[in-house]
């Protein structure tokens, strides 16, 4: 088990398909590390010698993945929220963003959508959830209206 | 009442019929009775769970068990297969396959490859669907045909000839026996006491299984774990012949320092022990057969047309590589076009349609197996190496061939009809006497 980056990779998985593990590779840029590193499509990750395996960490040092990738894709959101847009109130209400219809089908946004929000306000909240709904969250005007 | 107490039994229990104490004795046995059928069926289990066993293990192998478990019965390797359920292959005496009976009169005769032969090649793997036939058959026969009397008539016509005009291509379609032909011809110039060079599976070379490094300051790739099996695989097909040549000249091969007067087998060693002198040890292997004048040498390479078309291996911008580019393909790739040229010998190869996806349009159009519209354009960099390629066609069976392959599986119990006229007749016709489909209509009875 070669431990790269914060990832395990198993030893007997060939090295094309082992690279995709790490958050922000995929088929296309596996196969380009391999070929930039000379290195054959049926090589496993325990045929790796010890200065292929340095260049190979060198490597996906200077490219953006797993945690800088995801700071990113979350302060581009982020972005969108603080500026008070369309697309940010879209992402904290977990509805689709690109003006998809939402009278049917709008499943996959109502499950994915508004989660690098959720994670980012984990991240800076209190330890414990607040029972008063915060005052930028979408319902904020429903609950805390004193009259019904 | 004394009477009635000596009548008295003195066991308990009350008399019983021989029925009941049949039945008493024996444990019943109706819920775990056994019928003929489970017999058979707990047969095909355990058939099909050593068949699981041997498709995990070696997947190739799949097909050779798939085809026993049809019922032949009689062949298949016993070694592996459980002797309960399949009888050894009773190996057929079979003459041996020498220069002296590659004559016209043996046409239609099954012989097999000597023992020298077979020794020679134990290293090198055969063509991948020949070894399983020849697993299954023991020992290793192919049949003596016409056209195999023709082209090594050929061969031996070139023993005094440099190879540049020698390079014969053999074509056909599938299951024609292009692979046996060119298996036939390595066999009969090893007997002849040629260097044989004999590449059974080419597309090893190029589908980006070997390791390759980048040689700096080129754009050329080395594979040395390739170079160095095969430098190997030289060394024990022509044991005996390169002790007695001697290298012309000193040889550096990277670090290493090779005095003039070495034999070649030592050379060849210095590349198996040491990866990374291995592909000079070739190229200077190369260069010193071609400076004694004795010994001629055949170059027989398989699956040839993967040498003509990009391979798998990929260059440091992603882009697919060509065969020149890697220096060991490139080595041959000379010697197959005609580029380089060695003293004595000829080069044989042979396309393979087993695998579809590396067929090479070039190399077909270029030998005319294939006529496709003038304004399509070719590969630049590949079309060039294609020229000057004689073709030689591999067709299928003819009766007598046939015949003689006939009888040879009935003795080798591949199929357990009686060898009747009407019973050959309906197999080469509904095969059309491809040698490929003969022998699947025999073996499986379709």
């Amino acid at each position: 088990m070669l431990h790269l980056l914060g990832v395990n990779l198993p030893d007997q998985k060939l090295v094309q398909y082992a690279l995709p593990l790490f958050y922000g590779i995929g088929q296309k840029t596996s196969l380009k590390v391999l070929a930039s590193l000379s290195i054959h499509k049926s090589c496993k990750i325990a045929d790796l010698s010890e200065p292929q395996v340095n260049q190979l960490s060198s490597l996906l040092s200077d490219m953006k993945i797993e945690s800088d990738l995801r700071k990113e894709i979350r302060a581009n959101i982020m972005h969108h929220r603080s500026i008070g847009s369309y697309v940010g109130r879209r992402h904290a209400m977990g509805l689709p963003v690109r003006g998809q219809n939402t009278r049917n089908n709008a499943k996959t946004a109502r499950r994915l959508n508004g989660r690098w929000l959720k994670s980012e306000k984990r991240e800076y909240s209190s330890s414990t959830r607040s029972a008063i709904p915060a005052p930028d969250s979408p319902f904020a005007s429903f609950f805390n209206r004193s009259w019904f | 009442m004394a009477s009635r107490m000596f009548n008295t039994p003195l066991t308990r229990t009350a008399p019983q019929t021989l029925a009941a104490r049949a039945r008493t004795l024996l444990p019943t046995q109706y819920a775990n009775y056994v019928t003929a059928s489970a017999v058979v069926m707990a047969g095909g289990k355990a058939k099909k769970a050593s068949a699981k066993v041997k498709q995990q293990s070696n997947s190739f192998r799949k097909k050779k068990v798939e085809e026993e478990d049809k019922g032949e019965g009689g062949s298949g390797g016993a070694a592996r297969l459980n002797e309960k359920y399949y009888k050894a292959p009773t190996p057929v005496k079979v003459e041996e396959f020498l220069p002296s009976t590659a004559t016209k009169e043996h046409v239609g005769q099954v012989l097999g490859l000597s023992s020298g032969v077979t020794s020679a090649l134990s290293q090198i793997a055969y063509p991948t669907l020949l070894s399983e036939q020849f697993d299954l058959i023991k020992p290793a026969a192919l049949v003596v045909r016409e056209k195999t009397v023709d082209l090594l008539e050929k061969i031996d016509a070139s023993m005094k000839t440099p190879s540049a005009d020698n390079r014969i291509v053999l074509t056909g379609e599938s299951g024609a026996g292009k692979s046996a032909m060119l298996l036939q011809t390595v066999s009969h110039c090893l007997n002849a006491g040629w260097v044989v060079i004999y590449i059974p599976k080419a597309s090893k070379w190029m589908n980006s299984s070997f390791a390759y490094n980048k040689v700096p300051n080129t754009t050329n790739f080395v594979q040395p774990l390739l170079a160095s099996t095969f430098a190997g695989q030289i060394n024990s097909a022509n044991k005996d012949v390169l002790s007695k040549i001697v290298t012309s000249e000193d040889i550096t091969v990277g670090s290493h320092q090779i005095e003039k007067g070495t034999p070649l087998t030592q050379l060849l060693e210095t590349g198996v022990k040491y990866q990374v002198a291995a592909q000079d040890v070739i190229e200077a292997f190369m260069k010193e057969l071609n400076a004694q004048k004795e010994i001629p040498t055949l170059i027989a390479i398989d699956e040839v047309n993967t040498f003509f078309r990009p391979t798998e291996y990929l260059s440091q911008d992603a882009k697919p590589l060509d065969p020149e580019q890697l220096k060991l393909p490139k080595l041959f790739l000379n010697y197959i076009s005609g580029k380089n040229s060695l003293n004595h010998g000829a080069v044989l190869s042979a396309t393979s349609d087993s695998l579809l996806a590396q067929k090479s349009e070039v190399l077909e159009v270029a030998l005319g197996v294939k006529s496709v519209s003038p304004y399509k354009s070719f590969s630049q960099t590949i079309a060039p190496w294609t020229q000057g390629l004689t073709r030689f066609e591999v067709p299928n069976y003819t009766t007598e061939e046939a015949k003689g392959i006939f009888d040879y599986y009935k003795k080798a119990n591949v199929f357990f009809d009686a060898a009747s006229e009407s019973l050959f007749m309906s197999k080469f016709i509904t095969s059309n006497g491809n040698p490929r489909k003969f022998f699947t209509s025999c073996a499986k009875g379709i």
